[in-house]
């Protein structure tokens, strides 16, 4: 009985640990296809070995499908770097020789390789579909799968020629010859891209490419945002009032980049929302309603300039970082200068100890000042779009969501640029960034709408690009109106609602996130809003102004009391002596 | 400045507003005494020998022009004459003030003259009303100032209800203004003191069983006064002094209009202007002397005065000041004041409030509420109640140099004036 008992119960926990090996392999499998990020590892090759703008934009693009990524120097890389890399690029921005150990680095490599530029040749022979050339000129560029074309400007990449089993994905041409190129090619599961640099008015197309690349399937909706700009205390209210109601009948979500403190360029006397009850409460409403509130700096200026004119983050003067006081001339010295390595470490970490301090104040300072009033940011806008690396750093401490376009360069803060679609890159260090890729209505400017428009359709050559534009509303409703129009006639659009995403604000004294469209806040009010005399004199107001409304009330009242008794008086007087 | 400037208007209309409604609240209170003050009369129904015996106190320091008048008022007087006792006192008159005394004193039994002599003599109100009172024998004492005609009604209204009422330590009848249509002060004045006596007197009575005693025509316990040593010689206003130990010593005072007097008021501005001042250092003075030991004050309702004079004198005038202050400036320099529209309301609520109070406070009496008065009393808020201010400006100034430089009180007899035979009904 014993024995029959026993070979039961092993027959059974046979057939269940047989059914639990055949299902969870799969189960896990599929799991892991779900939550496993790409991982991706980047090697490049510029000429002082560092990285540059290219590979941050090569960073915008990789970041819309993974903010796993890693940036290696060809001179430093070694095999075990690749290990765990899912996908691997190779950014060769000039024609030069690799070290030796690229001749076997990607023998054993599994993952998907793509090359960019320069020295495919010469990373073994994963790129043996292609034959590189010298390079030549095109003008024009279109995806082969699809009809969607790009004009350039004239630019110039390697020329190549593809092998059979290779397939050509982006053509070039040079449109006065009629001669197609090939820019983007495929072959045994890597890639080639024949640009060696990468921006956006050329990559829309690249940009949609790597969807492929990365067999992530996304779909054809365009995300999309209005933002109005440079929202300050002084700001007219009214028209910021009027295009908020428009926005809200058509039940469009939208932005307002505020800028929390004024600074008379002049005099430097300093408007704050206290200065500004109307506005403010045209604000308030907006957080109500559909819009949200983007920090846009501190007082949008750096040295004495007018608010929402000048700079922030960036000392234009010097045209770098803000390591020293605005009042403080300087030289930046370089390593050179230095008797030893160490010296000059020191003397940068001095530099960027300023840059945190000072950047750190001043978001610290922004995300007060609104909350004072009531408003809470839920994302960061530099003024003007600048900042340097290692201001996007701090900043990813303190806020989870990046809005508008980015600066790629710390030598020249005119080196900005845009990503197509929403991105992860990791110079931002996990901000997600919502780029700003249509532009904005210039005053003067003939046909500024048509313009944003011809950007819009440059962006939807990617499937999911972001239609994102901004308006001053200091230039009327109605420009907005005629921008609106165009805005509403886009198809397939879905318009971002900062709320019902999940971003998050870490203030030192403010904390701000968002669940279900719900704004939650923590932070001690009476501290932030005592922290000024502003604020609690504003607040004093407000109270006295709704006070004194209750005493005229009352004192009515007691007017017309004490008139009823009058009369009543007058009437028993009448009566006594008649 | 401008953050300064609207705190400060933010405070001014928290005072000012603090005080117009308290006294609307006063007014609420006002009118409703005087709908059923009369009712207390019908507990008067005794007979003539339980009337308690009464001695009037009459101050008089060079009086010649007004006493006779007041004399003549006494003999008129509806009250059995051998319990009243009039006492006279003329105190250091240069003029012919005691003879005309000595003159009724032979004629009538029950008036007395009483005069003080050095070092007693000319130290003013309280002192003379001291030295009276050490001659006085009645149980119930009465003031009026040398210059009142009371009706023949009051001394009674005044004596049987202090015996009837015994929680009352003292009874302050009404007082009307007799020269009223002299001229556009006295119309002023008489709109005033109406309107003060049914706002502020009625009103505290009805509301806090409180009234502060006026220098004249009111009815006061001996053994009160007895037990309070008299009056405070030092108070350049007596009769608020006096008023506050009576309650500390547990009692109320009765406001009970139905005791008149008249009295002469000011006929031109600087004897008004002095005689305010007199009025408002004398108050200021009480606010001093007290403030600082209303913990010692056993009558806790006295705190409700005490602040009320507070009010008056400090805040409520500093916040007109600077209210006034700050409209001025911002009329040349734009303060960008935050309070916005609603200060135009306030203020035109403000005007309102002033003007059907006042209107009200007219109503209760007969043919007071005229066109003409009605005008007036627009007329008033612009101009008497103004001049309040820069009053109180003074009073307080010239008490603050008399504690800093430790002065002693001097004692200004306002001026009396001639009147015409009359007409006092006809005000």
């Amino acid at each position: 009985m014993q024995v029959r008992t026993m070979g039961r119960h092993k027959i059974l926990i046979f057939i269940i640990c047989i059914t639990l090996c055949t299902i969870l392999p799969n189960v896990s499998v599929e799991a892991a296809k779900e939550a496993k990020e790409p991982e991706v590892l980047v090697i490049y090759t510029t000429r002082d070995g560092k990285m540059n703008e290219e590979q941050r934009y090569l960073d915008l693009l990789i970041g819309h499908f993974t903010s796993n990524i890693r940036f290696i120097s060809s001179d430093d890389v070694e095999k075990s770097d690749l290990s765990s890399a899912t996908h691997l690029f190779y950014f060769g921005q000039y024609s030069t020789q690799l070290p030796a150990k690229f001749n076997t680095l990607f023998d054993e490599y599994e993952g998907t390789i793509v090359a960019i530029g320069y020295n495919s040749e010469k990373i073994g022979n994963q790129f043996s579909f292609i034959d590189p050339k010298h390079e030549v000129t095109i003008d024009q560029i279109s995806m082969k799968s699809s009809d969607k074309t790009l004009d350039i400007t004239k630019m110039y990449i390697v020329e190549i020629k593809a092998y059979e089993g290779s397939e050509i994905l982006i053509n070039g041409r040079l449109k006065e010859g009629g001669v197609d190129y090939p820019v983007m090619v495929e072959g045994n599961g890597n890639y080639y891209y024949a640009f060696d640099t990468v921006d956006s008015s050329r990559a829309t197309l690249f940009a949609e490419a790597l969807h492929d690349v990365f067999k992530i399937e996304h779909e054809e909706i365009s995300p999309g945002y209005i933002r109005l700009e440079d929202v300050h205390p002084l700001v007219n209210p009214k028209p910021l009032q009027e295009i908020a109601s428009m926005l809200k009948e058509k039940d469009i979500p939208y932005m307002v980049a505020v800028i929390p403190i004024y600074t008379n360029q002049i005099t430097g006397k300093r408007s704050t929302f206290a200065d500004s009850p109307e506005l403010l409460k045209v604000l308030k409403q907006i957080q109500k309603d559909g819009g949200s509130i983007v920090l846009h700096g501190y007082t949008h200026q750096f040295r004495a300039s007018e608010t929402g004119e000048g700079f922030e983050f960036w000392d234009v003067e010097n045209n770098s970082p803000i390591y020293f006081p605005e009042d403080q001339e300087y030289t930046l010295k370089e390593e050179k200068d230095f008797s030893s390595k160490e010296d000059y470490l020191n003397y940068i970490n001095d530099l960027k100890a300023y840059e945190r301090e000072y950047t750190e104040t001043k978001i610290n300072q922004g995300i007060d000042e609104l909350a004072k009033y009531g408003l809470y940011p839920l994302a960061f806008e530099a003024p003007h779009y600048t900042m340097s690396q290692y201001g996007y750093e701090i900043l990813s401490e303190y806020f989870s969501t990046y809005v508008g376009q980015v600066q790629l360069s710390d030598k020249d803060w005119e080196i900005m640029d845009t990503s197509p679609y929403i991105t992860s890159p990791s110079f931002l260090h996990g901000m997600k960034l919502l780029p700003e890729t249509m532009g904005y209505i210039q005053p003067g400017v003939e046909q500024a709408v048509q313009k944003m428009m011809d950007n819009a359709g440059r962006i939807r050559l990617t499937r999911d690009g972001i239609l994102a534009a901004f308006y001053h509303p200091y230039l009327g409703a109605e420009g907005f109106k005629e921008l609106l129009d165009e805005l509403d006639k886009l198809p397939n659009v879905s318009w971002i609602d900062l709320k019902e995403m999940d971003v998050w604000v870490k203030g030192k004294n403010v904390s701000i996130h968002t669940v279900n469209g719900e704004i939650i806040k923590d932070f001690n009010r009476l501290k932030i809003v005592y922290s000024s005399m502003e604020a609690p004199l504003f607040y004093l107001g407000q109270f006295v102004r709704f006070a004194a409304w209750v005493m005229v009330v009352i004192g009515g009242a007691a007017v017309c009391v004490f008139i009823v008794f009058t009369f009543r008086l007058i009437k028993r007087n009448n009566q006594i002596e008649g | 400045m401008t953050v300064i400037a609207n705190l400060f208007l933010y405070i001014s209309i928290f005072l000012i507003w603090t005080m117009l409604f308290y006294h609307a609240f006063l007014m609420l209170g006002g009118y409703f005494h005087s709908l059923k003050y009369k009712d207390f009369k019908k507990r008067f129904n005794i007979p003539l020998e339980e009337y308690p015996k009464v001695s009037i106190l009459i101050p008089a320091h060079n009086e010649e022009i007004v006493i006779e008048d007041t004399i003549q008022s006494m003999i008129r007087l509806d009250y059995p004459k051998d319990k009243l006792e009039v006492l006279i006192i003329n105190d250091n008159s240069s003029d012919q003030t005691g003879t005309i005394i000595d003159r009724y004193a032979k004629e009538y039994s029950y008036i007395h003259a009483v005069h003080t002599k050095p070092p007693h003599a000319g130290k003013g109100k309280s002192g003379a009303l001291n030295q009276g009172f050490q001659h006085s024998t009645g149980e119930m004492i009465v003031v009026y100032d040398a210059d009142n005609t009371p009706e023949p009604a009051a001394i009674r209204n005044l004596a049987l209800g202090l015996l009837k009422d015994k929680e009352a330590g003292a009874m302050v009848g009404k007082f009307r203004v007799v020269n009223a249509n002299k001229n556009l002060l006295t119309r002023l004045i008489n709109i005033e003191t109406l309107t003060f006596q049914w706002l502020a007197q009625a009103g505290r009575w009805f509301w806090f069983r409180m009234a502060t005693i006026p220098g004249t025509n009111f009815a006061i316990r001996r053994s009160i006064l007895d037990e309070l040593g008299g009056w405070d010689e030092k108070a350049l206003s007596e009769d608020t002094e006096l008023s506050i130990r009576v309650y500390n010593l547990g009692y109320y005072i009765r406001f009970f209009p139905e005791a008149v007097t008249w009295e002469q008021e000011p006929e031109n501005i600087r004897v008004w202007w002095r005689q305010r001042t007199r009025w408002a250092r004398g108050n200021i003075y009480v606010i001093l002397k007290y403030l600082f030991q209303i913990h010692k004050l056993k009558n806790k309702k006295i705190v409700i005065d005490i602040a009320y004079f507070l009010f008056t004198y400090f805040l409520f005038f500093g916040g007109a000041m600077i209210s006034h202050l700050i409209f001025a400036v911002n009329f040349v320099h734009d303060l960008k004041l935050s309070i916005g529209l609603v200060s135009y309301a306030l203020l035109i609520i403000g005007f309102l409030l002033f003007v059907t109070e006042v209107c009200l406070a007219l109503s209760m009496e007969k043919k007071q509420l005229t066109t003409k008065n009605f005008f007036i009393v627009l007329l008033m808020y612009f101009t008497y109640s103004q001049l309040w201010i820069l009053l109180v400006i003074q009073a307080v100034f010239l008490e603050a140099k008399r504690v800093l430089l430790k002065q002693e009180v001097k004692w200004y007899k306002t001026q009396r004036f001639k009147q015409p035979e009359q007409k006092r009904n006809s005000v």
